[in-house]
């Protein structure tokens, strides 16, 4: 593909959380990858979705977000190479893999859709970012593809570390862990644009602390390729503070930004109003003047033609709020309603919190509403923190966890020896413990505040209503 | 809520599960059939795996809705859980009117009669179908993530793809 090509001094983009972030003449790919239509139409994707109608400043989009993930790929991948040096197994391996974790770590966002965890509910099981992303890379009519290609690299390997399926678990660790860089660098941003200063931590020092261990679970026995068997880890004497850091600080962001109970309000909205639309378009009557390309999603979801997908976007998605919000109220009066409001940022829902509801007080209340005649998906809306897109803070240490939930959730710790276990982190930090026991589940259910008459008596009922509305 | 009802009826159609991982991958099986299990998984390690499901479980059993009953593993120093239903789990179902017998239910019977190593199989298996990976290349990618269930890998294709096949029938 042609395009521009890199000095040979390198290629140095300015950055507001790296500073500087580099890419290297070897790595031109990376540049080229940067310059495909795929990649550019992450620059119309927000990172936060809705977050700027609570934080004004989250307006940073998903392109900047990757280029600071390849960022921090890279840079673990420095750590690792310089620790274990020329003439280890541990080098050999990272550095014929090299090239493809710079590449996953890009690409990992390609297939978020605009409003990208409301989008992907309400669509059922018909689209999955993770596979979208997955698509775009092994795509042969892509740009993507002819690029890997002509890098030597392969597009299904690249494929298989977004989908966390490649064989080495080291390989995937680095883009997708609880110690990725996906995640070092979103909190960092987050809370940078956001202005909510709890996201910060001691990146250089975790950097500085990454280390290969076993896998807790792998038994470690002669016939068991070892390779396969290394997970990321961090040095036990130098990156237990820096791990605590990280936990706390996204542990803060969760709270304050990510389940923000105004964000999550308007989330719950435009979830329901994609649902509309979803129904809406398998029934083929979603409203004639609906923009082409998000026609297309709602019709084919991970099916759309790649070029629709290149033009479905915030602006292409904002596009079609638009045209609903002058429909008919009589037609479609959710659809006008709600894109509206949306549009002019008003609230459709109260949020009452039900976090201290006991599941089956839940289930009764989600019953009672129902039988009142109002419409879970349209009157109201349950908002359980369960289905954040972001990986768990409480579950790694729970009640002594089993070999595969240690080796999923938690951070572990080594002492820098690849066939010595890494051990889950909440054995060694009291600090981890505490955090594990403090479960804090924030769940609201978010009613119609015009239908709000109908279920009070409910809500008092199951004592929601003492606390009055958030 | 329906996919928390869902759990509680599989607790009670199973009366017993042995194993975080076997309850794990036993709800990816189901879901992947078609069934309303609508939990969230990711490839890891071991297998798909849901951090959703494992927090309404820890919730459930938090609530005596579950119990968990932990007990000697074969896997060095880790715990091994037995789930049941709790007390209480049969009366909210039925005071939720979910008295109904379920269609998944041979289908939840036979899985958990099956050892959790088998299910791991099935489900890694299924897990590469849904994400594009062809027949010709099944047995190699499963050989690399799973060669220590080398020996699962005919029976456990045979199993996932009659699974996924039906499951296609019924999308069609």
């Amino acid at each position: 593909m042609p395009g521009q090509k890199i000095k040979n001094k390198g290629k140095v983009f300015r950055d507001p959380v790296h500073r500087l972030i580099r890419i290297e003449p070897a790595d031109q790919f990376i540049l080229d990858l940067l310059n495909t239509p795929e990649f550019q139409r992450l620059r119309r994707v927000r990172q936060l979705g809705v977050s700027s109608l609570t934080y004004h400043g989250a307006e940073h989009s998903r392109f900047v977000h990757s280029l600071g993930v390849f960022n921090f790929a890279q840079r673990i991948l420095d750590t690792l190479l310089r620790r274990y040096g020329t003439a280890h197994n541990v080098t050999r391996r990272l550095e014929q893999s090299a090239r493809v974790i710079k590449a996953a770590a890009l690409l990992h966002d390609i297939g978020h859709g605009p409003f990208s965890h409301m989008i992907e509910r309400a669509s059922g099981s018909s689209f999955d970012h993770e596979k979208m992303t997955a698509k775009l890379i092994t795509n042969e009519e892509g740009a993507i593809y002819a690029i890997l290609a002509e890098a030597e690299i392969d597009p299904a390997e690249v494929a298989q570390v977004i989908d966390k399926t490649h064989p080495l678990r080291l390989i995937v660790d680095v883009v997708s862990s609880q110690l990725d860089a996906d995640r070092m660098d979103y909190l960092l941003r987050d809370s940078l644009m956001t202005g909510v200063e709890y996201g910060v931590y001691d990146a250089e020092w975790l950097l500085n602390a990454m280390c290969v261990g076993r896998d807790p679970g792998s038994a470690g026995g002669e016939d068991e390729n070892p390779e396969r068997t290394w997970r990321l880890c961090l040095d036990r004497d130098r990156g237990l503070f820096a791990a605590e850091q990280l936990i706390l600080a996204r542990h803060h962001m969760m709270l304050q930004v990510y389940m923000h109970r105004v964000t999550r309000g308007y989330e719950v909205m435009l979830l329901n109003l994609f649902q509309q639309a979803a129904a809406l378009a398998t029934k083929n009557e979603l409203p004639a003047e609906t923009p082409q390309v998000v026609r297309s999603y709602f019709r084919s979801g991970i099916d759309m033609p790649l070029v629709d997908w290149l033009l479905f976007d915030e602006t292409s998605m904002v596009g079609a709020l638009q045209v609903w919000s002058r429909l008919s109220a009589t037609d479609h009066a959710f659809l006008q309603r709600a894109s509206e409001a949306f549009l002019t940022r008003k609230r459709l829902y109260i949020a009452h919190s039900v976090a201290k509801l006991k599941l089956a007080d839940s289930m009764k209340l989600q019953d009672g509403l129902s039988k009142r005649g109002l419409a879970q998906g349209i009157d109201w809306g349950l908002d359980d923190g369960e289905h954040l897109p972001y990986k768990g803070v409480y579950h790694g240490a729970s009640k002594g966890g089993g070999a595969e939930e240690q080796s999923t959730l938690s951070i572990l710790l080594g002492d820098g020896d690849p066939s010595h276990p890494g051990k889950a982190i909440e054995n060694e930090s009291g600090v981890m413990r505490a955090i594990d026991n403090a479960r804090e589940p924030v769940t609201r259910i978010y009613i119609d505040r015009e239908k709000m008459s109908v279920a009070e008596d409910l809500l008092v009922e199951l004592g929601i209503m003492q606390g009055g509305a958030e | 809520m329906s996919r928390t009802v869902e759990l509680l009826r599989l607790l009670c159609v199973c009366e017993r599960v042995e194993g975080r991982k076997k309850l794990q991958k036993l709800v990816h099986i189901l879901r992947e059939a078609g069934h309303p299990f609508a939990y969230r998984y990711g490839y890891h390690f071991h297998g798909p795996f849901s951090t959703e499901l494992k927090g309404e479980i820890d919730a459930l059993v938090e609530e005596k809705l579950i119990i968990e009953h932990p007990g000697e593993s074969d896997f060095g120093d880790f715990i091994q859980y037995t789930y049941r239903p709790g007390e209480g789990a049969s009366a909210l179902l039925d005071s939720l009117g979910h008295r109904s017998p379920v269609a998944w239910a041979s289908l939840a019977k036979d899985l958990n009669a099956k050892s959790a190593q088998e299910l791991e199989a099935i489900s890694t298996i299924i897990y590469l179908i849904r994400n594009g990976c062809t027949t010709e290349s099944l047995l190699d990618r499963f050989g690399q993530l799973k060669p220590y269930l080398a020996g699962q890998f005919e029976g456990a294709s045979k199993y996932a793809q009659f699974l996924t096949a039906a499951r296609s029938k019924q999308l069609a």
